[in-house]
């Protein structure tokens, strides 16, 4: 698969009166053309400061991306100047926020909303940019889509709004969509609904995705590939399957316990990871998980694992996955002496 | 819509006639009246006055003659000056005194918009602070201390302007200044402010997003959206540039209606305070009204509220 996006070594930090945060420490993966990845982990590790930096929109001051790169078809978007970005913003890639309530202009009708992003890539008439608008309205599925445009955020329900956003965000066609928590804003039965909107449109374009989450049971039906973060770091990564069935990282073993299943009895009680993530203006040494991890061993408080894996692109940065480590994974070391 | 218009309207027009009942009472308890004087009038002539301006009959027979005259039109006559009338008086004072708000309004949006727009794209920085430190001061300095300097600085000391009167643009500087110092303050301070919102907001974002630059964002996403608050405050801005006119064209001797509304209260001119104070009750109200109206036509959720669906 080629590869659309990759980001190497990235790190974000925000300078605030308490110090200065390290919301993303290093962070390097790649998206293939039209591949669906999926990036989970709890409130607060950086995934939307990662997403955000790919669209260059880290709030600056007082963030500001401190090193890495970040490759789009093949350029470095960190170096490229304000003017190139925004030609690539909402053309090339977009974003999708969690909150379509706050998203949307409440002045602006939702016609107006979609057509500006048209009109900001294309240089066709007004008449076949109100075409588009709507066509747009019946490709996400609104009931009675004429109206639709001509009615203000305040007058859709937030399922609507939310197709509102992804009518934005796919109008010009992006190779890369950037769905930050979609559903988490909404109802129950209205998320399973968007999920499946994302999926069929996926399918329909070949757009990439990357998912952003902690819901993990949203992403076992729609990404082929997982990247589990924890306090700013990748802590694993693999196709989805695999991470599901045989998770490397006791984080991401905690995560899949606090899953509901339907298949478990109603009497077992989910489990969470106790404890909380650690404070990011001064991260703990080693592996940032460990105070919370039952299975830490003395090394994981001196020194940071690194990320190893096996040939299917099933890694994890875990000590538990050294060839010394008692109980040691069977998984096969690259790159290990 | 028709149906909100109606109802204002009608409160409109009861709040008006408990401000005349009410003003009408006050004038004639207080004590004293335009005829009262240190020198002892003749009885035949105090006979002859009160009959004239029916003050032997009943108050409620004056009341309702008020009434009567008013709902025509009529203000009556005013008792210091034998030959004018408080309508007579409202047209002559009132074209200058709109004229002098106009030019105070008008100076303060165009000069303490921009200023708070300015102030909250750069916040934090000089410009930011420049704007703030002239707003806090204009908050500060009573529109009188203004008109005196500058009619010492521009007019006394450096002969720029004319120091006072009233018909020629070039007199109509200082007062305007004078009169929008406080306002502008105003609206630069709410502006910003309110701009300071805005920039926060995740549409902002997803304006960013979409691919606008920094100033299409600001213009069509946030200036529009910020505006909106200060638009309801306008209906105060109007009732503040006409307090602020009774001194401002005391001091700048300008014969608009807040002078003779000033010289009325000291000459105990009783119609012509009932008459002018009705007058400015029912413009400010219309004012309101007016800038509620266009509040609801500029921003939907006002408009729309019960056409919500889910
Ligand atoms: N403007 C900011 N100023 C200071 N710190 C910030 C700012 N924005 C984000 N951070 C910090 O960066 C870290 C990562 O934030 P981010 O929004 O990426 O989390 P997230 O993984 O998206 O969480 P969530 O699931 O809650 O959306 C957080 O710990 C937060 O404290
Ligand atoms: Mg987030």
């Amino acid at each position: 698969m080629e590869k659309l996006l990759e980001i190497d070594n990235l790190r974000v930090h925000f300078s605030t009166c308490a110090g200065e945060v390290q919301a993303v420490r290093g962070v390097s993966f790649s998206v293939g053309q039209g591949e669906a990845v999926a990036l989970v982990g709890e409130s607060g590790c950086g995934k939307s400061i990662t997403a955000l930096s790919v669209m260059g929109l880290i709030p600056s001051p007082p963030g500001r991306i401190v090193c890495g790169s970040v490759y789009f078809a093949g350029e470095d978007l960190v170096l490229k100047p304000e003017r190139e970005m925004e030609k690539i913003r909402g053309k090339d890639i977009s974003i999708i926020f969690q909150d379509p309530m706050t998203s949307l202009n409440p002045t602006m009708t939702a016609g107006n909303q979609i057509a500006e992003v048209l009109s900001r890539h294309s240089r066709e008439s007004r008449d076949q940019i109100a075409a588009r608008a709507l066509e747009l309205l019946k490709l996400v599925g609104i009931s009675q889509p004429e109206r639709r445009l001509r009615q203000y955020p305040h007058e859709l329900s937030g399922g609507m709004r939310q197709r509102v956003m992804i009518a934005m965000a796919l109008a010009c066609r992006p190779r890369l969509l950037i769905a930050d928590e979609p559903t988490t804003a909404l109802d129950v039965t209205i998320q399973a609904q968007i999920m499946e909107l994302l999926q069929e449109l996926r399918g329909r374009t070949g757009t990439a995705v990357i998912l952003i989450t902690h819901d993990l049971a949203v992403v076992a039906g729609f990404a082929q590939r997982v990247m589990v973060m924890y306090a700013g770091k990748l802590v694993e990564s693999g196709p989805t399957r695999d991470l599901f069935r045989s998770p490397l990282h006791p984080y991401t073993s905690g995560l899949l316990g606090s899953v509901p299943r339907l298949d478990s009895s109603g009497d077992k009680p989910l489990r969470s990871i106790a404890g909380r993530p650690p404070d990011l203006i001064s991260p703990p040494r080693g592996c940032a998980f460990w105070p919370r991890c039952s299975m830490a061993m003395k090394i994981c408080s001196l020194e940071e694992p690194e990320m190893t894996g096996d040939f299917t692109g099933h890694s994890a940065a875990c000590w538990l996955m050294h060839p010394q480590a008692p109980g040691h994974r069977g998984v096969c070391e690259i790159g290990e002496k | 819509m028709a149906r909100y218009i109606l109802r204002r309207l009608a409160t409109m027009l009861a709040a008006l006639w408990l401000i005349i009942t009410l003003t009408f009472t006050i004038m004639h308890i207080a004590p004293g009246g335009p005829f009262a004087s240190e020198k002892k009038l003749p009885p035949a002539i105090l006979d002859n006055i009160n009959a004239r301006y029916h003050f032997n009959d009943p108050l409620w027979k004056q009341y309702t003659d008020y009434l009567g005259n008013l709902l025509q039109g009529d203000l009556g006559p005013s008792f210091k000056y034998e030959n004018r009338t408080v309508n007579g008086i409202i047209k002559d004072g009132f074209p200058v005194s709109a004229t002098l708000g106009c030019l105070a309004i008008s100076l303060a949006i165009l000069v303490g918009l921009p200023a708070g727009i300015i102030s909250a794209l750069r916040r934090n920085r000089w410009p930011d602070y420049l704007s703030m430190f002239l707003a806090n001061l204009g908050f500060s300095v009573p529109g009188f201390i203004l008109a005196g300097l500058l009619m010492y600085v521009l007019a006394y000391r450096l002969d720029l302007l004319p120091p006072a009167m009233w018909g020629t643009p070039r007199q109509a500087v200082m007062p305007a200044l004078a009169l929008s110092a406080l306002p502008m303050a105003f609206l630069a301070r709410l502006m910003r402010s309110s701009m300071l919102e805005v920039l926060g907001q995740d549409y902002m974002r997803t304006a960013r997003a979409k691919g606008l630059s920094e100033r299409l964002a600001v213009w069509r996403h946030a200036v529009r959206n910020a505006i909106t608050p200060v638009i309801s405050y306008l209906g105060t801005l109007v009732a503040t540039i006409f307090t602020g006119s009774f001194v401002v064209e005391n001091i700048f001797a300008i014969p608009g209606l807040g002078r003779y509304y000033v010289a009325s209260i000291g000459d105990r001119d009783y119609t012509v305070i009932l008459g002018v104070t009705i007058f400015y009750a029912a413009f400010l109200m219309l004012m309101n009204f007016l800038v509620d109206l266009a509040y609801m036509f500029i921003d939907p959720r006002v408009r729309l509220v019960d056409r919500k669906e889910v």
